[in-house]
């Protein structure tokens, strides 16, 4: 946006003098003061016109992603009192209505992320920098073993990337709004107490082009002022 | 009368916009309600590294490269704010032993950005993401947040851009500071500790 609206004031120099130049021509062959009048207000009417369109290509809505219960989601684990629930944003279409941008051509994928603490006494602790996801070999890779516990061996683990280097990378680039969007919506670290629900969007690495392979998520889970720990699995 | 014609107009037009300069800052989020002050005395971690945070934006090639040094206004302004939350707030420049502090609170950056505008006189919005880590005798994590601080200045024309960024960053990092202040307060989880 900074360099979008930059690019559009000095258009809009230019368009002031070039108006400008224009007027003085006009004055020069025809001499007549009407006309230099008419001139004057044709430069009001154009800057007019750029501060409008400025001022309106800034003000973009978001809607609101819909929450449900995380057991509402075609992705949910339970896990004693915490229950997750996941729904990945695949369609382009969704993408654009959310984002504003069409994430998956940019090698991301937002999931939305929604986490119930069932407990009735202890609060539960959500380390973002800890969730962790990896991706099962595309076809023709190498053979994926199916034991429990060797299965994580195949898959390229990786911590869930903070939307800031992503966004220093290009994604939506010149759009401010978009970014900010896309950080405001972001899922934070937090502690969540008995029956509360936090929730939010991760942003996942996929491959820009052809189809994405299984997605593996983990969730560790801490429970507030306790060695209490475990993790939570998904798959989508 | 002919040479009052022929004045550049268009100089006068786009001064208008160029020399409309930056005001008063907007303050986007209220506090939250104050609640009892928590009885510990707590210790706040204020590393050399966190004091040195910055956020960076923008290109030096085309945009202009935008420093918001958030650390150092972090580490004038936590202190303060925190030290009407608790019975008292002893500042530490590392982790103490788990054994000294009775409750240790520990802030990072995580994330900031500031949004743009096209003309000088446009508001745009910075919003900074601290992240609190709050430990207990034992050294437990006991309240783990992240808060967010809002504020919003003018963009400023080419003379006082550069101030306004700092304002941005500055009432941004107040903000966050005073939210920071007002959740500890709210939370369940500091406030049933021993």
């Amino acid at each position: 946006m900074r360099g979008m609206g930059r690019h559009v004031v000095f258009a809009g120099y230019n368009l002031c003098f070039q108006l400008t130049a224009f007027c003085r021509a006009g004055t020069v062959f025809d001499g007549l003061g009407i006309m230099r009048k008419r001139c004057i207000l044709r430069e009001f009417s154009a800057l007019a016109l750029l501060l409008f369109a400025v001022s309106g290509a800034g003000a973009q809505a978001f809607p609101e992603f819909p929450l449900q219960s995380p057991n509402d989601y075609a992705v949910s684990s339970q896990q004693g009192a915490v229950t997750i629930g996941l729904d990945p944003v695949e369609a382009p279409q969704d993408q654009l209505t959310y984002f504003h941008v069409a994430m998956a051509s940019k090698g991301f994928l937002p999931l939305f992320v929604v986490i119930h603490n069932g407990s009735k006494l202890d609060s539960l602790i959500i380390d973002k920098a800890a969730i962790t996801y990896g991706t099962e070999p595309p076809k023709g890779g190498p053979a994926v073993d199916n034991t429990p516990g060797q299965r994580a061996a195949f898959f390229t683990t990786a911590a869930i990337p903070w939307i800031g280097p992503f966004i220093a990378g290009g994604l939506a680039q010149s759009q401010s709004a978009v970014k900010q969007n896309l950080v405001l919506r972001e899922l934070q670290s937090g502690t969540v107490a008995p029956g509360e629900t936090i929730h939010g969007f991760l942003y996942i690495a996929i491959p820009k082009k052809g189809m994405r392979t299984k997605v593996h998520i983990q969730f560790p889970i801490a429970w507030s002022g306790s060695d209490k720990q475990s993790t939570l699995n998904l798959t989508f | 009368m002919a040479s009052l014609h022929r004045f550049p107009f268009a100089v006068v037009a786009c001064s208008i916009v160029f020399f409309t300069v930056g005001g008063r800052a907007v303050r986007a989020q209220d506090s939250l309600p104050a609640a009892t002050k928590l009885p510990f005395n707590a210790v706040l971690v204020l590393t050399p590294e966190f004091c040195a945070t910055t956020f960076k934006q923008g290109s030096a090639w085309t945009t202009g490269r935008e420093t918001f040094q958030v650390g150092k206004t972090a580490c004038s302004e936590l202190p303060t704010a925190l030290k009407d939350a608790f019975t008292s707030v002893t500042v530490a420049s590392a982790v103490p032993a788990s054994s000294d502090a009775p409750l240790v609170l520990i802030p990072k950056f995580v994330n900031g950005h500031a949004s743009t505008s096209a003309l000088a006189f446009s508001n745009r919005e910075m919003d900074v993401f601290l992240e609190w880590t709050v430990k207990d005798a034992s050294g437990k994590t006991i309240w783990l947040q992240t808060v967010q601080g809002t504020s919003k200045h003018h963009e400023g024309n080419v003379f006082t851009h550069s101030h306004d960024v700092t304002l941005l960053a500055r009432d941004s990092v107040k903000d966050v500071a005073a939210q920071s202040a007002a959740k500890m307060e709210a939370a369940p989880e500091l406030r049933r500790r021993p």
